[in-house]
C-alpha cells in the first residue's frame, strides 16, 4: 500500500505522534502537523460479547478526520515475551487493523504483560537469556510472515534489579534484529529513565547498539516519583532528551520517524495548544534538513 | 556470560507474577528473585499497577468510585481488586469486573451502587434484561451527596427503596419506596 504523508515530508525522518481516540478536535489539529499517526490497538479497542474488537467510534474518527493518514501501530498488549503464550486477542486486532488502515510498520514493547493468561498490570522486560531470545525470534518471524509491514521492537524501562542474563541489552537487541530482520524502536526517554534509576550508561549502550537497525525513535517526557524516573508520558520533551535524540539521529542512518508520545490521560493537563506546539518544535529543532546536516557534520 | 543455574523462563515469569500480586515472599532460593523482593522498584511497580487500575475504575464506574472515595475505601478496594484477580487491560471490562466484585460487598450501600452501575453498563452493552436493586436509604440523596460535599445519608431502618432498571422503563430507571410502619 502506498504511504501518504500529510505534511509532505520528503526526506529524512518523518514526524509522528500518538492518538488514542475520543478526541476528534485534537485529531483535527495534529493531523496537519505530522506525517504519521501512531495508534495502539489496545487503546482503540473494546471488549464485546464476541471478544476484543476495534472500537467502531474511534475507527470512524480515524477514517474521517484522519483520512489520508498513514498509521504506525504500536502495541502494548501482545506480551511477546510471555513464555506461557502471547495474546491471541492482540493478533486478531492486528489482523483487523491491517485490513482496514494503511500501516507503514508496527511495533511492540520487548516485554511481557501477562503470565499464564493473567495480566500483570504492568510490563516487564524478559531476562536476556538464550531461551528468551529463541522464543522471541520465533514469534517475530511469525509476525513478519503474517504481515507485510516491518516489525519493530522497543526496549522498555526497567525498575527491578537486572536479571543475570546471557546478553547485554545492546547485544540482545542486535541479535534479535540480526537474526530476524526486525527493526528497533528506540525510546530516548526510556534510556534516560534507566540512566537515572540504575546509572545505565547511555553512551556505551549507543556505542554497542547497531544503530542501523533503528527505524523509529520515541520522544516523551515524564516525572520523578518515589525516587524513580518513571515512563509515564505526561510531559513535553526535555532538552536533555532532545540532545540524545539528535545524537542518535546523526548516527542512525535508517531512522524513518520520530514520534512524540503522550498519554491520553495527560491531554487535559498538557492542552491541545501545547501538544501542537511541541510537534512544531520537534519538526523545527530536530527534523529540519539544516539541523540534520549540522549533526552529521 | 552468566553460567549459574537459572529458573526456566516460564518459571521465572510465574514467580514475577506472584511477587507483583504479593502471593509470594522471601526467602527465594534464586538470588535474583530474593533481590527483587527487597527492591524499591517492586513496590513502585505494584503502586503504578494499582494506580492504573484505579484510573480504569474511575473512568468506567464513576459513581461507585465516587462512593468508595467518600467512604475512604477506594484505594484499598482497588488494591485488593488488582491483587485478587486477573484484571482486564481494557478499561470498560476492568470496570465491569470491579463492579461485579463490589456488588458482593458486605456493605449494603456499596453493593447497591455497584449493582446499579453494573445494570446501567449492561444496558449500554445492549442487554434486554431487567434489574432490581434494593437500597437501605434514598438513592436520590446518595447521588446528591456524591455530587456535593454533603455527608452520605444514613440508612433508614423503616424504609426500603427499590430501583428498577430496564429498557421498558422510560429513562431506563425507576425508583420506589416501601415504608415499614
Amino acid at each position: 500500500m502506498e504511504e501518504r504523508h500529510l505534511a509532505g515530508q520528503t526526506s529524512g525522518p518523518a514526524l509522528a505522534t500518538t492518538y488514542e481516540g475520543n478526541d476528534p478536535r485534537l485529531l483535527e489539529r495534529i493531523c496537519p502537523l505530522v506525517d504519521y499517526l501512531e495508534i495502539s490497538p489496545d487503546s482503540i479497542s473494546q471488549v464485546t460479547t464476541q471478544g476484543c474488537a476495534l472500537n467502531p467510534a474511534i475507527m470512524a474518527e480515524l477514517n474521517s478526520v484522519a483520512r489520508g493518514t498513514t498509521f504506525l501501530i504500536h502495541g502494548v498488549g501482545l506480551s511477546i515475551a510471555s513464555a506461557s503464550g502471547w495474546s491471541q486477542d492482540y493478533i486478531r486486532l492486528l489482523d483487523d487493523l491491517f485490513s482496514r488502515l494503511p500501516v507503514a510498520w508496527h511495533s511492540e514493547h520487548l516485554a511481557y504483560t501477562m503470565v499464564e493468561g493473567e495480566q500483570l498490570g504492568t510490563m516487564l522486560p524478559p531476562p536476556r537469556t538464550q531461551e528468551a531470545l529463541d522464543m522471541l525470534c520465533e514469534r517475530i518471524s511469525f509476525l513478519q510472515a503474517r504481515y507485510k509491514a516491518p516489525f519493530l521492537l522497543e526496549k522498555v524501562v526497567r525498575f527491578l534489579p537486572e536479571y543475570p542474563g546471557d546478553y547485554s541489552e545492546a547485544e540482545f537487541l542486535n541479535t534479535l534484529a540480526r537474526n530476524t530482520g526486525c527493526g528497533l524502536l528506540l525510546d530516548v526517554y526510556n534510556l534516560e529513565c534507566d540512566q537515572k534509576n540504575f546509572a545505565f550508561d547511555i553512551d556505551r549502550f549507543l556505542r554497542d547498539l547497531d544503530l542501523r537497525h533503528v527505524v523509529e525513535m520515541h520522544l516523551a517526557g515524564g516525572v520523578e516519583y518515589a525516587g524513580f524516573q518513571v515512563d509515564v508520558h505526561s510531559q513535553l520533551t526535555q532538552e536533555s532528551t532532545l540532545a540524545i535524540a539528535a545524537n542518535v539521529l546523526a548516527r542512525a542512518p535508517h531512522v524513518r520517524a520520530v514520534t512524540f508520545e503522550y498519554l491520553k490521560e495527560a491531554v487535559p493537563r498538557l492542552g491541545h495548544d501545547a501538544i501542537c506546539g511541541e510537534l512544531q518544535r520537534l519538526r523545527h529543532t530536530l527534523l529540519s534538513a539544516e539541523v540534520g546536516h549540522a549533526h552529521i557534520s | 556470560m552468566h553460567t549459574s543455574a537459572k529458573p526456566a523462563l516460564a518459571e521465572y515469569q510465574k514467580a514475577m507474577l506472584d511477587l507483583l500480586k504479593e502471593r509470594a515472599s522471601a526467602p527465594f532460593s534464586d538470588p535474583h528473585l530474593a533481590e527483587v523482593v527487597h527492591s524499591p522498584g517492586l513496590g513502585l511497580l505494584r503502586e503504578v499497577a494499582v494506580w492504573w487500575r484505579g484510573f480504569a475504575v474511575e473512568s468506567a464506574c464513576p459513581w461507585t468510585a465516587g462512593l468508595l472515595k467518600k467512604l475512604g475505601r477506594f484505594d484499598s478496594n482497588v488494591e485488593e481488586f488488582y491483587r485478587g484477580q486477573n484484571v482486564s487491560p481494557y478499561v470498560e471490562k476492568a470496570g465491569e469486573e470491579f463492579l461485579f466484585r463490589m456488588s458482593a460487598s458486605p456493605e449494603p450501600l456499596v453493593a447497591a451502587m455497584a449493582r446499579l452501575e453494573l445494570a446501567l453498563m449492561r444496558m449500554r452493552q445492549g442487554s434486554s434484561d431487567a434489574y432490581l436493586i434494593q437500597w437501605d436509604r434514598n438513592p436520590d440523596d446518595v447521588f446528591k451527596s456524591l455530587k456535593s460535599t454533603q455527608d452520605l445519608p444514613p440508612a433508614e431502618a423503616d424504609a426500603l427503596y427499590r430501583t428498577y432498571v430496564s429498557r421498558d422503563i422510560p429513562g431506563l430507571v425507576r425508583c420506589e419506596c416501601d415504608t415499614m410502619s
